[in-house]
């Protein structure tokens, strides 16, 4: 049985053509200063088949697939264009999922590239202990493998781990190898000659009193108004998955006045909005909330919001901001075919968002929707709204992305059609109304509706 | 050119006066926005916000779930059958509205539609009173001032601005409207009229408890009728008519149901009834029988009813039956409260009126309305007669409880209108024929005319003119003061201006609400006292155990108790009812003097009316009420104080005050250092208004050993041999 096993796994790992390339180089920068892991791999690719070859396979153990929120892989001397990446379930195993870069136009027999892989890890940061006193400092457990996960053999590598501070619990101080820890950065390496899927554990234990914040579900609702306005609005579902509060909650002592207390509690969050947004405001289900500020910035608007309790460890809470934007800079129109052009992600940065959901909203009559978008979303429908003076409703794009990350906050296009005959609908139905009441009201007052006569005589009588 | 003027002024009255109507509504709804304006779209206060829960209940599962409603959220574990226990009135109001505008492609939020009812509504009650004057007097002129009167009165202000969503915004509108439609009905004996009466009425059965004053009203200006002579057939067919109809309508609504018949607020109108058509009866039968004959009957059948009414009057209270509500009968009794309910004396809107309060909620009108009444009187007709009875009344009832100052208010209103309006109508008219008298007093006596029948000196009748004009200003510029300052905070959001004159927005109780509706378990249950309930229900969207219907003496009182309880005692009674938190109100910090030390005499007071051993010497040192060093032991133990006072110790005093300076209380507190067994502090707001603690669990060596019975009889066993324990033993 083993063996079959074993014969079977051989037979998965030999299907994939790892001969072609070699990593001569990998540079692995795992950076733990912010409120989730991003690390950064930068490989130097050696094609040494006889031909060039497009499909670079990257490995990703179990654990980081599942809270992978974010990946993206680019040439480093061309940042912006980035490569598709698959995920090839039939090559994985029970260790690690196995994704499929593929890089159009190849890599040159016998060259050498540098690649970049970028990873963000959503909750890969645990707080350890789970709960802490209020005036402890926030502990954070990380936990990876030092080298990259490669199904190639690698000729040399280095790691460096970046910490927000220089109190560092404990680090894995592996045995006849090279670490090395100098103030808030830890290196180990430089390793050389390591096989195909070398592993060695990282253990990291370390102060981070960040807030951990996640969006568990943003929805952001941009509707286009024909009369000149796009009205933004976006609801926010957070939660602070920071180290929970043991013991008991003060005001004596959060405003202690020597000693900081509750460090990893969200007190406020920062949003960049476009110059042109007015009408701000700030909501939840209880009404408006009255801790926000708003700037006005020569390029940009500056929202700070503040929950209305600081947000400790575990706590949750919701709220929904609004603004709106004037049309003329967001939609383009060539005679009936209108372009809208928009942030598709939230303003809010350094944040991860579980779910979210964008909804364009059109006007009333508008058809043949379509949408370009600068990455893949998950899921994308169509949603019909009635809202004000509304006969047969709003058409409403709705696009579904998991884990939405500041990368996703890149503008996207709507294109539909639209006659402008249509925005005269609604005040012309009003009109008609209008008109029509009038029109009964004149009937009632002229017209003699008695159909006894000589009583309304009597009566004026 | 005169008769030029008068002729225009004639051909366009009718649009002067939709003009006037239409503006007197627009002012009627703009009074009411400056809450919206000044803070936001939100419901105010404490019970509008279960109606605003019920609401959107109604809004989203519809009329038969909310019907049907079992609310389970609070007095736990007793919970509450919402549709028995409620007018629906102002629900389904706002619930239809929401729906008819979501059918005219309206898609309003039903929190605007809740909102803006009341403003909408007191703009109906200006058109109300208008058609109303009317009525009753004929004119249009009293009944313009009346409407404006009305839509502007700083009574009816207080408890219709935008946000106040509650009974009374749609009441007030109904009574007025009931009043014309049956006036309209006892005026032309017509039954569309009395029919249309009745529907009025059900809507306000359906709406307010205040209902019960029509069912009193009209059968005592039944009687007042019947006694001057002026009772005629028309008056009796609106008055049986609406009272049979009125009284079957009422009897649909759930909560009032069969005390249409049995409750004694009805009794009156039913005995007005029953003697209305006996005494018809016996005027028929003396058309028959002739006179002599009839005297004889007459005192046959005196004497039996007589016996037989109280008989039956008797039997009704012994076994009883006939029951007057704790409120009504501190409506007849003023003190009755005081000493038998404090629950209900313990509400500040139950108290008695001051002349203060009188004249800041009535202005003017205190004044116009004398004159109005006597000109009701000297002038009289059935509809003027009724006015004039409305306002006696009215005027006793809004002595006793300072809330029945609404009801009083429209009354005011029409008598002030029709003061104002004859007062000028009798002055002017000197104005007007001041020629004539000129010129009477111009000639020589020898060829003078006979005097003129209206001639005062221009300058008595010009300055009395005047004065009256600046009155009616003066009211003008205090109503709209009274509505953009005194009545228009939400109370649940309070602003002040900082040192640097920004304002600052206190946000306390939002703070902890939202931080229970976020951060406690759905199924937390939460005590407090009864004032927080239904904005813990309606905004924290957790369970309480008690809340502002006050249904429930026993229950309240337990809370008292828990509070007025020890922290031992207390924790256990609190695990019993299976709560999870405790909320108190704290204002010792930042000024706010509605809190929970303050309230807490009537807390004691109401536990101690059901548990005895709670008493209000205990928490008194030598009579005085006192939180400082000088409280007594039984005060510094209780769970109000602990958790009141749990850690302000520690907090600077302010303005060079020792630490524990409660600066509403405007004393150091007496003791600082504790700590709470039973209890641990979850969350306390910004300003320290709201803090809320949670109750812990018990000790698990505790339960092993109270519950289980072989730990005892070991314990007793090793007593027996003289065998020691370990220290950790609790001491008995």
């Amino acid at each position: 049985m083993n063996m079959a096993l074993f014969i079977l796994l051989g037979v998965a790992v030999m299907a994939l053509d790892t001969s072609g390339f070699t990593n001569t180089y990998v540079d692995r920068v795992i950076d733990l200063t912010g409120r989730y892991s991003h690390s950064i791999n930068t490989i130097t690719v050696l094609n040494h088949a006889s031909s060039s070859v497009s499909k670079y396979y990257y490995a990703i153990s179990k654990d980081n697939y599942e809270k992978l929120a974010h990946i993206r892989a680019y040439f480093k001397d061309e940042p912006h264009n980035l490569f598709k990446i698959d995920h090839v379930p039939e090559e994985s195993t029970s260790q690690y999922e196995l994704l499929k870069i593929t890089i159009p136009r190849g890599i040159a027999s016998k060259a050498e590239t540098d690649l970049i892989v970028e990873e963000i890890l959503a909750q890969k940061l645990e707080p350890y202990p789970s709960k802490i006193g209020i005036f402890d400092p926030q502990l954070l457990w990380f936990e990876d493998n030092i080298h990259l996960l490669s199904p190639y053999k690698t000729k040399s590598s280095r790691t460096r781990v970046s910490f927000p501070t220089q109190n560092i619990e404990s680090y894995t101080q592996p045995e006849d190898m090279l670490y090395d820890l100098k103030g808030k950065e830890l290196t180990y390496g430089q390793y050389s000659d390591l096989p195909a899927f070398a592993n060695l554990p990282l253990q990291l234990h370390f102060e981070n009193s960040n807030p951990l914040p996640y969006f568990t579900r943003v929805e952001r609702q941009i509707e286009v108004s024909h009369w000149g306005n796009i009205a933004i609005s976006e609801f926010y579902n957070i939660i602070n998955r920071g180290a929970e509060l043991k013991g008991e909650f003060s005001r004596v002592d959060l405003s202690h006045r020597y000693k900081s207390a509750a460090q990893n509690a969200l007190e406020s969050l920062q949003a960049i909005l476009p110059k042109t947004s007015w009408g701000l405001s700030y909501r939840d289900e209880l009404g408006n909330v009255s801790t926000s500020r708003a700037r006005q910035h020569p390029s940009y608007v500056h929202l700070e919001v503040m929950p209305r309790f600081p947000m400790l460890g575990g706590w949750k809470s919701n709220w929904n901001i609004g603004y709106n934007l004037p049309m003329k800079y967001f939609v383009k129109n060539k005679g009936d075919q209108y372009m809208l052009n928009t942030t598709f992600g939230f303003p809010f940065k350094e944040i991860i968002a579980e779910e979210l959901i964008v909804k364009v909203i059109l006007p009333e009559g508008a058809t043949d929707i379509d949408v370009a978008l600068p990455f893949e979303i998950d899921h994308k429908h169509f949603e019909t709204l009635h809202s004000y003076l509304d006969t047969t409703g709003r058409p409403v794009l709705v696009l579904t992305k998991k884990n939405a990350v500041d990368y996703h906050r890149k503008p996207f296009q709507v294109i539909y059609k639209f006659s402008s005959v249509q925005m005269m609908r609604e005040p012309l139905m009003i009109s008609g109304i209008v008109l029509c009441a009038m029109l009964l009201l004149i009937f009632y007052y002229r017209f003699d509706l008695a159909l006894d006569k000589t009583l309304k005589k009597l009566k004026t009588e | 050119m005169e008769s030029n003027f008068k002729g225009f002024i004639e051909r366009w009255a009718p649009v002067l006066r939709i003009v006037m109507l239409v503006m007197i509504c627009l002012i009627a709804v703009l009074i009411r926005v400056f809450s919206v304006i000044r803070f936001e779209s939100i419901i105010h206060e404490f019970d509008p916000w279960f109606n605003y829960r019920t609401t959107r209940y109604l809004a989203e599962k519809g009329v038969y779930e909310f019907w049907n409603w079992f609310d389970s959220n609070s007095w736990f574990p007793l919970g509450r059958v919402i549709g028995g226990t409620l007018y629906p009135g102002i629900m389904m109001t706002a619930g239809a509205l929401h729906q008819w505008a979501n059918l005219l492609t309206f898609p309003i939020d039903i929190r605007n539609v809740c909102v803006f009812l009341a403003p909408i509504f007191s703009a109906l009650t200006a058109l109300a009173c208008y058609l109303l004057t009317k009525e009753v007097t004929g004119k249009t002129e009293p009944s313009l001032f009346s409407a404006l009167f009305i839509s502007i009165v700083p009574s009816y202000i207080s408890r219709s601005v935008a946000g106040s969503y509650d009974y009374e915004g749609v009441a007030i509108f109904a009574l007025l409207f009931t009043f014309y439609l049956w006036i309209k009905a006892a005026n032309t004996g017509s039954l569309i009229w009395s029919g249309m009466a009745s529907l009025s009425f059900f809507y306000m059965a359906a709406s307010w408890g205040g209902y019960a004053f029509i069912v009193n009203i009209i059968p005592i200006f039944a009687i007042v009728l019947i006694l001057i002579g002026r009772f005629n057939t028309n008056t009796y067919i609106g008055y049986c008519s609406f009272h049979i109809l009125g009284t079957l309508l009422a009897m649909q609504i759930p909560f009032i149901g069969f005390q249409a018949v049995t409750a004694s607020e009805h009794l009156p109108s039913h005995t007005v009834f029953i003697f209305i058509n006996v005494y018809y009866f016996c005027e028929w039968i003396k058309e028959k029988v002739g006179e002599t004959r009839f005297n004889t009957l007459k005192k046959v059948v005196l004497g039996v009813s007589a016996t037989a009414i109280v008989l039956v009057a008797l039997f009704l209270t012994l076994t009883g039956r006939m029951k007057w509500t704790g409120r009504s009968l501190s409506l007849l009794d003023p003190t009755y409260a005081k000493k038998f309910i404090p629950i209900v004396a313990s509400v500040s809107e139950h108290q008695p009126t001051t002349w203060s309060s009188f004249f800041f909620d009535l202005h003017i009108l205190v004044f116009l309305a004398p004159a109005g009444f006597y000109y009701c009187i000297m002038e009289h007709n059935n509809g003027k007669l009724f006015i004039a009875l409305y306002g006696v009344l009215s005027v006793y009832f809004a002595s006793v409880m300072v809330r029945l100052l609404l009801v009083l208010a429209p009354a005011l209103c029409i008598l002030a209108g029709i003061g104002l309006s004859e007062t000028i109508h009798r002055f002017a008219r000197h104005i007007i024929h001041f020629r004539e008298w000129w010129d009477y007093y111009n000639t020589p006596e020898e060829i003078r005319g006979h005097k003129p029948k209206y001639g005062y000196p221009l300058e008595l009748s010009i300055p009395i003119l005047v004065i009256l004009a600046i009155s009616v200003i003066a009211y003008i510029n205090h109503c709209v003061w009274v509505g953009a300052e005194a009545y228009s905070s939400p109370t649940i959001i309070m602003s002040h201006k900082g040192h640097d004159g920004e304002k600052i927005i206190v946000d306390d109780y939002r703070e902890a609400y939202y931080w229970l509706r976020m951060n406690t378990k759905p199924d937390a249950k939460i005590m407090s006292w009864w004032d927080y309930g239904y904005q813990i229900t309606g905004m924290g969207n957790r369970t309480v155990l008690v809340d502002n219907n006050t249904w429930n003496n026993t229950h309240i009182a337990t809370v008292g108790m828990i509070f007025a309880s020890d922290d031992d005692e207390s924790a256990r009674l609190l695990r019993k009812l299976d709560a999870n938190y405790v909320l108190v109100l704290f204002g010792g910090l930042s000024y706010y003097s509605g809190d929970d030390i303050n309230k807490f005499l009537w807390m004691i007071r109401i536990a101690s009316g059901v548990f005895p051993h709670i008493k209000e010497d205990d928490f008194l040192n030598r009579g005085q009420y006192r939180v400082d060093g000088g409280a007594t032991e039984t005060m510094m133990k209780c769970l109000m104080y602990r958790l009141s006072y749990y850690r302000f110790g520690q907090v600077g005093g302010a303005y060079g005050k020792a630490p524990g300076y409660d600066v509403v209380r405007q004393t150091e507190i007496g003791l600082k250092d504790y700590e709470l067994k039973n209890y641990r502090e979850v969350y306390t707001t910004k300003h320290w208004i709201i803090r809320i603690f949670e109750i812990l669990p018990e000790d698990n060596r505790e339960v092993a050993r109270s519950k289980t019975q072989y730990i005892k009889k070991s314990e007793d066993y090793l007593l027996q041999y003289n065998l020691t324990r370990s220290k950790t033993r609790p001491s008995k």
